[in-house]
């Protein structure tokens, strides 16, 4: 994974992208459903044990969702997301041989956003190479 | 791989306040992802395919997730106590494989060509015929899908929640739009992530107890190989050619379902390569498939055995007059031995695992019909953002189809499954096509369109001869098989007489799409750790598969 892009102006974006990486999500349902599950594991009547084959399941896999959401959230503090969607469409987004159907083209780095592109007149390219 | 499954009755659960509110936070989240997402959907690419963004975990997930749904989950148990342990080559012969070569040999066309669908490879690798007529045959296929799954999730919901069918199917599919409306591919994809842990979650407490209650895998194998025969716990015993196996023999797994049937299904359909193009650059879309292949390694454990000991634990199962049918193995097993609390989870895992399969086809084929249909034939050359409003629109339509699918289903569920398998018939030919057009540049512009349309009409003609009882074979899985290895055969000899009289087409035209002319980005030629390399994790993956086929038998 490449470092989140910098730039200024950028900062709270880039705090929201944190806030909505996957990882913070399933981490913390995994730590509800651990919370919750562990409680009913550990209120669980003999009649429940007994029905599940003499296991306290809900004990076993309420902690096992607990440990899955602190490495969701660990993973996540670890390795900081990176920017969702971050780039405008451009030609360079489209098949070589559906380019000169209309596109603005920016022919600079493809992925790598510039800043807002002036809309040129729509060109022909030049197919293929 | 697609099992038709009938989705008969569906056991009514109780459910505690503990479980629903477990189902409840789950569907609050599903929502919450997509509201999160809205902001960052900017343009067309966004929603559709992401803004080929995502990580290769992710994708990999996604991929795995979304081939996840009602008809596998409930079908492949239903299969496994039906057939036993042969069951296991849809997945480490009839898939494993398939989806290494299309990591390690197709992706680098998909995703280094930019194409933004399957069908959008086709046109522009061979013509505009071709083009359609996996653009209209997809588009038509998955919204009828959708509707299966649609119908599948509600008959759960009204037996869960106890609301009438109509207003289960409204529910869901009003549940289902609106997150993929607010959070495009992204959201799709994010919930799948979210689902699979759920469903892994959810099902592995009943694997854990179906060994536990039948003495152990040993034990169960003993018992179930003694009662039903060795082949039912031996995955090759019986599939010599003239053997008794029913899944066939084993020309016909190898040939047709390793290589005709798994390859069409995981390399051509754009529900799941939809998720590799998704990824963020070359090297993360070609990881896709292979992550998502270690986790469909081990689904088995969840669906299939889960199936084999519903023989023993739930005796009379699939007999008349037991009330349960084999579709019903893991509902019932679910019932009989989930306390409360798990037993939510593993609800919600299941209704997760619905919704996300239908999720799948409604997030491709709003891509499918907005990019490969409406802008190409129907208002070419707008700008971006109006196809995105198109998509939404188009999302909001293909949901409104899936629903009165749904409807239909709900009155006549066998017209649903002969539909499935007229479909089925379009992906051998399909899978043709584009080996073929991908390795063999003399491959001309209406090739792709009579290769396809010979090999469909081959698939369809062995079956309808089947059917009529002119041609024998063991069973309807026996005859996809060899139906598809002729479908293979007549495509391929199509395509060859189609591009003999006619001019090929020039380097220009076929730059970034066949083999020797493929376009790589920097993730491909960089210095990477063993475990981002596609080779070495697509081989790693074989491995463990040649090596759990040795393992059955030691069992």
């Amino acid at each position: 994974m490449t470092s989140p892009e910098e730039r200024p102006g950028e900062q709270s974006t880039d705090f929201l992208a944190k806030l909505f990486d996957i990882r913070s999500f399933t981490g913390a349902l995994f730590l509800i459903f651990g919370v919750i599950v562990t409680i009913v594991g550990l209120t669980a009547s003999d009649a429940d044990i007994d029905k599940s084959a003499g296991l306290n399941l809900a004990l076993i896999l309420g902690l096992v969702m607990l440990v899955m959401g602190a490495i969701f959230i660990v993973w996540l503090l670890l390795r900081p997301p990176e920017l969702l969607h971050s780039h405008e469409v451009t030609e360079e987004d489209l098949p070589e041989q559906l380019r000169h159907q209309g596109l603005e083209a920016i022919p600079e780095h493809p992925g790598e956003p510039g800043p807002e592109p002036p809309p040129p007149p729509p060109r022909r390219r030049p197919r293929g190479h | 791989m697609f099992l038709a499954a009938d989705s008969g009755s569906v056991l009514s659960l109780d459910l505690s306040p503990v479980d629903l509110a477990l189902m409840l936070i789950y569907f609050s989240f599903v929502l919450g992802i997509g509201f999160a997402l809205k902001r960052a959907v900017k343009s067309s690419l966004d929603f559709f395919l992401s803004g080929r963004s995502l990580p290769a975990w992710v994708t990999g997930i996604g991929f795995i997730s979304a081939n996840i749904g009602a008809v596998e989950l409930l079908g492949q148990s239903a299969s496994g106590a039906q057939y036993g342990a042969a069951m296991v080559h849809y997945f480490w012969i009839g898939a494993i494989p398939a989806m290494v070569f299309l990591g390690i040999v197709m992706m680098p066309f998909y995703y280094g060509s930019k194409v933004r669908s399957v069908p959008e490879y086709l046109r522009l690798r061979f013509d505009p015929k071709a083009h359609l007529i996996n653009a209209i045959t997809f588009v038509v296929g998955s919204m009828l899908i959708a509707g299966v799954n649609l119908y599948a999730l509600s008959i759960v919901l009204e037996a869960l929640l106890g609301i009438p069918l109509i207003v289960a199917i409204v529910l869901s599919a009003t549940f289902v739009l609106s997150y993929i409306l607010l959070g495009g591919l992204t959201s799709a994809i994010y919930n799948e992530v979210m689902q699979f842990f759920v469903v892994l979650i959810g099902m592995v407490p009943l694997t854990i107890i179906a060994i536990k209650e039948t003495g152990g895998l040993g034990g169960l194998f003993d018992r179930l190989g003694g009662e039903n025969g060795r082949a039912f716990v031996e995955p090759w015993t019986g599939t010599g050619v003239g053997g008794s196996s029913p899944i066939g023999d084993w020309i016909g797994i190898i040939l047709g379902l390793a290589f005709c049937l798994s390859f069409g299904y995981w390399t051509t359909n754009f529900a799941e390569v939809q998720r590799a193009m998704a990824a963020k650059d070359s090297n993360s879309a070609r990881l896709t498939p292979i992550i998502g292949a270690y986790p469909k390694t081990f689904v088995p454990l969840i669906t299939i055995l889960p199936g084999m000991a519903a023989l023993v634990l739930l005796p009379g199962i699939g007999t008349p007059g037991s009330g349960l049918e084999y579709n019903d193995a893991i509902p019932a097993l679910m019932d009989k031995y989930l306390p409360p609390g798990v037993l939510g989870v593993a609800v919600t895992g299941l209704l997760a695992a619905f919704m996300a399969g239908m999720a799948a086809n409604v997030s491709s084929f709003n891509a499918v019909f907005t990019y490969d249909l409406w802008q190409d034939y129907i208002r070419p050359g707008r700008p971006d953002h109006y196809y995105l409003v198109v998509g939404r629109w188009v999302t909001v339509g293909g949901v409104g189809v899936a629903v009165l699918t749904a409807l239909i289903a709900s009155g006549f569920s066998n017209i649903s499954n002969y539909l499935q398998t007229l479909f089925s018939f379009f992906n051998v030919p399909l899978f043709c096509a584009f080996i073929i057009g991908m390795f063999w540049r003399r491959a001309t512009k209406s090739a792709g369109f009579w290769g396809i349309l010979a090999g469909t009409v081959t698939a369809v003609t062995v079956y309808a001869l089947y059917k009529l009882d002119v041609l024998h074979f063991r069973s309807d899985l026996h005859e996809t098989m060899w139906g598809s290895i002729a479908a293979f055969a007549a495509g391929a000899i199509a395509m060859v007489l189609a591009s003999l009289r006619e001019p090929r087409k020039t380097d220009a035209e076929l730059h970034g799409l066949v083999y020797g002319m493929e376009i790589r980005d920097a993730s491909d030629t960089a210095a990477r750790p063993w475990y981002r390399s596609p080779v070495i994790l697509g081989i790693g993956v074989l491995v463990l598969n040649a090596g759990l086929y040795v393992g059955i038998y030691a069992i």
